[in-house]
């Protein structure tokens, strides 16, 4: 079996995955499919991305949290995801408090925003955190901290200049 | 200010441990910590099959991976196969999975309740997608998209009887005989079937056998002989049933 049928199989057995996660936390049906595209698209590009080291699962977890979170960033996409409050699938978000950490993800950095995905939005222990990272679990509650603090000193700076 | 609370109680498993249990991916230790959780826990149960339903909708929602492989460049994906070895022997021990649906199977040989071989299917009528039942009421046009449970690997062939008793081959299309499968839950096949105009009762006939059987006999034997078909030995059959109305 070569590669492409490979990724191919992964992408029967593992497809739902990403999609549903990028559904989570974009909240938006046709950016998670273009997630969806992105990821597997990426593969067949650099299949050599995935060495093995872990779970297809766990890969795939990461590489969607990577490219939700840069969508989240990008300006335009941004605007337009922040802006369409309506109620998404019942599996796909949870109402008002997932968007208020949508808007967080897009102004954390790259590893806390992570991390605060997978806590907040996936909703995993530390220790299935710390297993995602490859870090310790200690390593996760100082992310998890930090993360917190600046939430919470952005809110007061936006409700000092508001 | 923004709430960090979670909804998920600590004890129960987030989706990742769920992922990763359907994949056969979960450490032993853990496996058995699941497995012990889920048969007292309706959320994880509800939850499980959730994921388990959302999985087998998969290519009724998603583009074939044909179409998505056509839109990159081949020359590029063709570098370190080895790396996938691993990544596909997990794959391919999905065997570990939980069976907890259970369900009523119509007309199958014994097994079709619990953990055994079985086959269902989800429906996509008008861009929505609904699990499908025994009797379902489905309509031409409508695409199924066909998934199968084993517990052990399997040659599988699925052959689908209209109500006149004109019977085709569903699964596997272009080949002689059935097709080797691996262990797992409510497994899609690789291709939706979409469904002709022909009115009536319509039965999925699931065979489940131990090596691989040349198809054009079984389907002939089943075209005349319906309900009454012997199967070979080592197979077992899981029939479902819907209903096409125009």
């Amino acid at each position: 079996m070569n590669v492409p049928e490979r990724i191919a199989q992964v992408y029967a057995a593992h497809g739902h995955v990403v999609l549903r996660r990028a559904r989570q936390i974009l909240n938006d049906e046709t950016e998670a499919q273009d997630v969806l595209h992105e990821v597997f698209a990426s593969l067949l590009g650099k299949p050599e991305q995935f060495a093995g080291r872990s779970s297809v699962t766990t890969f795939l977890y990461s590489v969607t949290t990577h490219l939700c979170l840069n969508r989240l960033r990008d300006g335009a996409t941004r605007a337009r995801l922040l802006a369409e409050r309506g109620p998404g699938k019942p599996e796909e978000a949870r109402g008002d408090r997932l968007l208020q950490v949508r808007e967080l993800l897009a102004r954390l950095p790259e590893d806390l925003a992570q991390v605060t995905v997978y806590y907040y939005v996936d909703e995993m222990t530390h220790e299935e955190i710390a297993d995602q990272l490859g870090c310790s679990r200690r390593q996760v509650g100082n992310l998890l901290e930090r993360a917190l603090e600046l939430c919470q000193r952005q809110e007061r700076e936006a409700v000092g200049h508001g | 200010m923004v709430d960090f609370t979670r909804t998920r109680p600590e004890t129960c498993l987030s989706d990742r441990a769920l992922d990763m249990m359907m994949a056969g991916e979960l450490a032993p230790d853990a496996r058995a910590t699941a497995e012990q959780h889920l048969p007292g826990c309706a959320a994880c149960t509800a939850r499980l099959r959730e994921l388990e339903a959302a999985r087998a909708a998969f290519p009724l929602e998603a583009p074939a991976f044909a179409k998505l492989a056509a839109t990159v460049a081949p020359a590029r994906a063709r570098r370190r196969w080895w790396a996938w070895g691993g990544g596909f022997a997990t794959l391919a021990a999905a065997a570990a999975a939980v069976v907890l649906l259970v369900r009523a199977t119509p007309g199958g040989d014994g097994f079709g309740i619990k953990g055994g071989e079985r086959i269902g299917f989800f429906v996509s009528h008008d861009g929505a997608v609904r699990a499908g039942a025994p009797g379902e009421v489905v309509h031409p046009g409508d695409r199924l998209q066909v998934v199968y449970t084993t517990r052990a690997p399997r040659t599988l062939a699925i052959f689908s009887r209209d109500a006149k008793g004109a019977t085709t081959v569903a699964f596997p299309r272009d080949l002689a005989a059935g097709v080797r499968i691996e262990a797992g839950t409510d497994t899609p096949l690789p291709y939706s079937l979409q469904l002709d105009d022909a009115a009536g009762v319509e039965t999925l006939h699931g065979l489940f056998c131990d090596r691989p059987l040349p198809l054009e006999p079984l389907r002939r034997s089943l075209e005349e002989g319906g309900e009454r078909t012997k199967w070979p030995a080592g197979c077992h059959v899981d029939r479902i049933s819907y209903v096409k109305q125009r």
